[in-house]
């Protein structure tokens, strides 16, 4: 008896087994048609897509779009209340030519500023986006037009006749891009307003503390920095005030308004330079 | 008994072991080679997984110059700035927040030909993913991203998400 067994032990194991490694290929088998399936390929296709086209699509254009709105909120604040030359200075590139001063009249509103500031960037982004435009800085990219990713279908029409239950008539795929968001805590609205409220404060003509009263000269420089020292005080966290260029004999005085916000990648601050041309009142 | 049938029952023992081991060392074969039918899948699978990882590094939200910015933005001034200790600790930050930190690696390429290397250098590393990030001048950037093979051998759960 206890012969027998040891005799045919191993066969019944081996037995045992080879019905195991039937049973195991079978399922091993099924297994490689549900990866190698035609809708299964199609799937870690759109996938592989989909995340390939985001590192070497779309984040690409998304820095180009950051760089054209650095670039913007450059050009806004050199000309005021208009679009001006100024320009973001990227790290290891040319410092920009230094903006010219714009008269204090042409120093507009904030819903004109933002008007153009639309401008500017319309004209710098790679593609066209619309642009919501909020305070503190938030720009919404929304592609204007589908923006498709074209990859080639991987079922060929042949193989798809063979799977009528999943029909796949394209011979291509899109990838649209979706929405992207771009914030930066730039307090542009506030900025803008501070930069407003100091040149009616200098520039009226109904203050009589104003320095219109002062005949031109010596005194009156000193009214205009004194000014100046007070528009610190009231623009405090976001404009820095500095009278930059005297010309006391013709009543001209330049002021240059340095933005406490700045944008990442830029080296300068963005400033919005001013001409007030402040003549005595007779 | 007779000798013959000694013999002949031992041979059959014997035989029918070598029979087994055969059967079992054919079955351990045979599964390796049915594995070359489905390595296309799994390629696929791979390299979308580390384009995933690269596309989760260059997308996380860092603080630059008091603003909240994509990486892919900070790295651009990292690299020009030439500050490639914080392209390192970035780079360190996130591989810590995978199960096996040691072993991934980053590698910036600049425009002019010289890399930063960051993370493990040597190793049996699977197919990793790279791509191309525009600097405001329009030179471009390269990053590549790679892992070692035994990260997948711990299976795909080894990668905390």
């Amino acid at each position: 008896m206890k012969r027998g067994f040891f005799v045919f032990e191993p066969l019944i194991v081996l037995v045992f087994i080879s019905m195991l490694a039937i049973a195991a290929f079978v399922v091993l088998d099924d297994t490689t048609d549900a990866i190698e399936a035609p809708l299964g390929r199609h799937a870690a296709t759109l996938a592989q897509t989909r995340i390939s086209a985001e590192n070497d699509v779309f984040l690409a254009r998304e820095l180009k779009a950051r760089y054209a709105v650095q670039n913007a909120v450059y050009a806004l604040a050199s000309g005021g209340g208009r679009v001006g030359p100024g320009k973001c200075q990227f790290e290891g590139m040319p410092a920009p030519e230094e903006s010219p001063a714009v008269a204090s009249r042409d120093v507009s509103d904030w819903p004109t500023n933002v008007a153009q500031f639309r401008q500017v960037l319309a004209g710098e982004m790679p593609v066209p986006y619309e642009f919501a435009v909020d305070a503190p800085l938030r720009i919404k990219g929304i592609p204007l037009v589908p923006e498709p990713v074209k990859i080639a279908n991987p079922i060929l029409p042949s193989e798809a006749a063979r799977y009528v239950s999943a029909p796949v008539a394209t011979n291509s795929v899109y990838v649209p891009r979706l929405a992207f968001s771009i914030e930066y805590d730039y307090k542009m609205k506030e900025t803008y307003d501070a930069i407003r409220e100091a040149v009616d404060f200098i520039d009226t003509t109904s203050d009589l503390g104003n320095c219109r009263a002062y005949p031109t000269g010596e005194v009156k420089t000193q009214c205009v920095t004194q000014k100046v020292v007070e528009l610190n005080d009231k623009t405090k966290g976001l404009v820095r005030w500095a009278v930059d260029v005297k010309d006391a004999a013709s009543d001209v005085y330049i002021v240059t308004a340095y933005h406490e916000f700045r944008m990442p990648l830029c080296k300068n601050q963005p400033v919005t330079r001013i001409r007030f041309h402040l003549p005595t009142l007779q | 008994m007779s000798r013959g049938q000694i013999l002949g029952r031992q041979f059959i023992i014997i035989g029918s072991w070598i029979v087994l081991i055969i059967t079992v060392a054919l079955a351990f074969i045979l599964q390796g080679l049915s594995g070359g039918a489905s390595d296309e899948a799994l390629k696929v699978a791979k390299t979308t997984d580390a384009q995933y990882t690269l596309a989760a590094y260059l997308h996380q939200t860092v603080t630059l110059n008091g603003q909240q910015v994509p990486m892919a933005e900070a790295l651009v001034y990292y690299a020009l700035m030439q500050d490639r200790k914080r392209f390192e600790e970035s780079a360190a930050k996130f591989f810590a927040l995978h199960a096996n930190a040691e072993w991934h690696a980053l590698t910036l390429k600049f425009p002019d030909g010289t890399a930063w290397e960051t993370g493990v250098r040597q190793g049996a590393f699977i197919r990793g993913a790279s791509t191309k990030i525009p600097l405001p001048d329009g030179k471009l950037l390269e990053l590549e991203y790679k892992e070692l093979e035994a990260v997948r051998t711990q299976g795909w759960g080894a990668l905390a998400r």
